[in-house]
């Protein structure tokens, strides 16, 4: 993050960042700008109109930024991201829309996950709970799910299934009797 | 579904959660695998295995299967190995068996 931020305060980033709003044009809502290059992370520039989000700003530091959280259909990868944002014209509350400008970078851990998981520390690595975990299936994935998220790996969950639980599944998954249906 | 994403939410708010609540589509199989770091695949419909495991080896991201057979555990590695192949597959394992 402070790489980012001494970046964006450097001249050349600054023209890095004209060119970018060159390349930017008008959109329909929500959709993302495909030219950006999957190559430039960490710090990938990704512009977004109609963007609906939780964001925040950081009162902590002396330069404007802003950070989101969770995840979001329009983005290119919906991440559990901090967005660094250099431009943006939503109105300063928590729940809004509008454009954005943004950079986008793993979010670092929040207290809770760090204390939730201090006994991990140096057996996982913080990298490995900001990964990405698909899984497909939740009958016994639902059990593969239950120790990862036990142990903290991963920062974003995927899931696939189109079925709801039922009494015979029970003898492969952590529910019960109240949960059938669901 | 939603008693996973209710656990989810129960442990650990901070995590972000993408949910297909209608399963795999050979169409949305890809979108699916694109950008995750690692895949658990515990489905039960062959077609979706295997096309899960097509996706993995475009793209190419790693995948875990558990079965219930002999406690295996099932290590696909498309993303350092390009000679992986879905469940395994090679030419050469008639020669081996004989």
């Amino acid at each position: 993050m402070e790489f980012a931020v001494e970046r964006y305060k450097t001249e050349r980033w600054r023209q890095h960042r004209e060119e970018w709003r060159n390349k930017i044009h008008p959109q329909e809502q929500g959709q993302v700008n495909q030219d950006i290059d999957e190559s430039d992370r960490p710090g990938r520039v990704v512009f977004v109109s109609g963007f609906k989000g939780r964001y925040t700003e950081d009162k902590s530091s002396d330069s404007k930024q802003w950070y989101f959280r969770g995840t979001s259909k329009s983005l290119p990868r919906s991440t559990n991201t901090h967005l660094c944002v250099f431009e943006h014209d939503m109105p300063d509350n928590t729940n809004s829309s509008g454009s954005l400008i943004f950079e986008i970078y793993d979010a670092p851990l929040t207290a809770h996950q760090k204390e939730r998981t201090k006994r991990n520390r140096y057996l996982i690595t913080e990298q490995e709970q900001q990964r990405l975990l698909g899984i497909v299936g939740l009958s016994t994935g639902s059990v593969a799910l239950e120790a990862l998220l036990r142990e903290g790996v991963g920062g974003i969950y995927r899931l696939a299934d189109f079925d709801s639980f039922e009494l015979s599944n029970g003898n492969r998954m952590l529910f019960n009797k109240g949960d059938v249906g669901r | 579904m939603e008693l996973c994403v209710e656990r989810i939410k129960s442990c650990d708010p901070d995590i972000a959660i993408e949910t297909f609540a209608h399963g795999l589509s050979k169409e949305k199989v890809a979108d699916f695998v694109k950008d995750c770091d690692i895949i658990i695949e515990e489905c039960d419909n062959f077609l979706v295995k295997f096309l899960v495991r097509q996706e993995a080896m475009t793209y190419p991201r790693p995948l875990l299967m558990a079965t219930f057979q002999n406690e295996m555990m099932d290590v696909e590695r498309y993303d350092i190995d390009e000679e992986a192949r879905p469940f395994h597959f090679s030419d050469d394992i008639g020669e081996d068996i004989s």
